[in-house]
Parts: structure tokens; C-alpha cells; sequence
């Protein structure tokens, strides 16, 4: 590492599944792109739920199908961190988005995407959500955990932990 | 990409006082050590440098909305243990005590040491704040990819969530 010459490239690690944090993670990603770097997003803990399939079933019995239901995901199904008000803050948030014509996550995933975005999911908290490949949208690619992705974010000039 | 490190970014997500704190805390203490400092403030964290007295922009759900979400470096609550504000005001007390500086103090600091603050103009818009909302020592106001530029030439980046 010591004098390595970093690659201008960003990595963002996800770990949150709060909408405001996914917008800025996003925002961030599309700007660097656009750019001209190469950007990796991964998305573990609470971030699978950005990149999870709306009618994801996840596996198991009992407790864990209680928190796959308690956890519902789809990026549409986020909600605000602060002045959630129960739903009422998230539905305002996206109409002023709307009408300033700003995209959603669900519009920036595909958009981000196509200019060449890699998304990888961690598969340690999958296994705890009962979570396969299967439950993720089609651009999700890559399955690995952190010592693999790890290797990738070392390389990288900016990294951020969301 | 050249990397330089004589250079640290910081991107304010969070609007919470102890967030804020430490990222001031590290921002000022680089720019004490000669380093050339940038803070992009975005959402939740524009709260920060929002005019403590400001108007509350926006008609109807909006305006409810920013009255909910007053902003203004002292009007800011604890991430825990806020227990409707005593903990806050606990711990402004106890800070004061110290001899610490308090958010708004450090906000000048960091000026004059000579930190860049930059509010991001894409969550401005989606709360309908304009630049008269905020306080004289933001520097600039613009989006993410202005934020990279200086991103992209620092040794340190971080994100304050």
C-alpha cells in the first residue's frame, strides 16, 4: 500500500437503507461517474433492502421470516431518516422530488447503471436475512464478501462508508 | 488524480449536534495544522449553516415540513440521549465547562482558518431553501460534482452519515 499509486476510482459502501442517505450515495456516485472515474457501490447490512427486489421472498422459518417481513425492501420502499412522520415526510420528500424533477433511487439503480456503475452485494448479511441472488433487482452482478471487496477498496483514490 | 495530502474533505449528511461536532472538531484541527479543509453540506446537515432566525420557505406540506426542520447551528439536537433536549442542553453545559467551543463558535473558526464551505444546491432545491437561508460563511453553493473536484485531490475523504 505504503506509496501506491491509487486508481481514480470511488468506492461507496452502503450500510444504510434510509432513502435520504440512498439519494445521497447515488447523487455521489452519478457525479463521479459523469467525471470520468470508475465507481463500485456496495451495499450490505440495511443497504441490501435499497437493491432487493419489492416481492423478494427471503428463506427461512419462523423468527427470521418475522424480520424478512418487518424489513420489507425495494427502493421504493425507503423511507427518510429524520421527519419520517410515518410515512408522510418520505411521500412529501418524493413529490418535491417529482416535481423538480429529480430521479428516485428506482430511476438512478438502471441510470447508474448503464453508464457503468458496479454494484456488489455482501453476502455475510444475506446470509443472516435469508437473503440468495435470487432476491436482488437484475443489476446487481457480483456476490462477495468484505476480503474481496476489501481489495478493490484499497486500490480506490475516494471511499466512503454510507 | 493527483493525491494531495495537504487536502481533507468532509461531506455533512448528518444534521445532528454531536455529528457536527466531531466533523468540526477534525476539520478545524486540519486547517490549525495547515491543511486545506472543504465541507460540502448536504441534507440533514445543511441544518448546520441554515440562518438560526431564517424565514421558513415553502407553502403548505413544505412549509410544515421546514417548520419541523428549523435549522441554525444552535438549534441543533443530539443523535442520543437527547430526552427532549436535556441531554442537549447538558451537554452545551458541560461543554461550556470545558472550555470548548461551541458549533457556532467553530463555524467561524473554521472560517477564518480558512475551511471552504460549500452547500449542496440539489437538497437546497428539494427543500426549498435558497441561498438567503443560510449564513455568511458559506463560501458556495453547488452539486455534487464541484464537491468531487476537490474530493478527488485530497488524501483524506470523509463522510459523515
Amino acid at each position: 500500500m505504503e506509496g501506491a499509486q491509487k486508481q481514480d476510482k470511488m468506492f461507496l459502501i452502503i450500510y444504510s437503507g434510509d432513502l435520504d442517505r440512498a439519494l445521497s450515495a447515488f447523487s455521489l456516485a452519478l457525479a463521479a461517474i459523469s467525471l470520468g472515474m470508475a465507481v463500485t457501490m456496495v451495499f450490505t447490512m440495511w443497504g441490501l433492502n435499497i437493491v432487493r427486489r419489492p416481492d423478494a421472498k427471503p428463506e427461512g422459518s419462523g423468527l427470521r421470516k418475522l424480520i424478512a417481513r418487518l424489513n420489507r425492501g425495494g427502493a421504493r420502499r425507503l423511507q427518510l431518516s429524520r421527519l419520517n412522520m410515518m410515512g408522510l415526510g418520505t411521500a412529501l420528500m418524493n413529490r418535491t422530488m417529482r416535481r423538480s424533477g429529480l430521479p428516485t433511487v428506482a430511476d438512478m439503480i438502471p441510470l447508474a447503471k448503464q453508464m457503468g456503475v458496479k454494484y456488489i452485494a455482501c453476502t455475510t448479511p444475506m446470509g443472516l436475512m435469508g437473503l440468495t441472488e435470487k432476491d436482488f433487482v437484475p443489476e446487481v452482478d457480483t456476490f462477495v464478501g468484505a476480503a474481496t471487496y476489501l481489495l478493490e477498496a484499497k486500490e480506490a483514490a475516494l471511499t466512503y462508508f454510507i | 488524480m493527483t493525491e494531495d495530502k495537504k487536502k481533507l474533505t468532509l461531506v455533512l449528511f448528518s444534521g445532528e449536534l454531536d455529528k457536527a461536532l466531531a466533523a468540526f472538531n477534525i476539520a478545524t484541527t486540519a486547517a490549525a495544522m495547515d491543511k486545506d479543509v472543504t465541507i460540502f453540506f448536504t441534507f440533514w446537515g445543511l441544518n448546520v449553516i441554515k440562518k438560526p432566525g431564517g424565514r421558513v420557505p415553502g407553502t403548505g406540506m413544505l412549509a410544515l415540513m421546514n417548520r419541523m426542520n428549523r435549522g441554525g447551528a444552535n438549534r441543533l439536537k443530539l443523535s442520543k440521549f437527547n430526552m427532549l433536549g436535556a441531554g442537549t442542553g447538558l451537554m452545551q453545559h458541560f461543554m461550556g465547562r470545558a472550555g470548548l467551543p461551541s458549533l457556532e463558535q467553530m463555524l467561524a473558526m473554521g472560517k477564518q482558518l480558512g475551511v471552504h464551505y460549500i452547500a449542496c444546491t440539489t437538497t437546497m432545491g428539494v427543500m426549498g431553501l435558497t441561498e438567503q437561508d443560510f449564513v455568511p460563511e458559506v463560501e458556495s453553493f453547488a452539486g455534487a460534482a464541484t464537491y468531487l473536484a476537490a474530493a478527488d485531490e485530497a488524501g483524506v475523504n470523509l463522510f459523515i452519515s
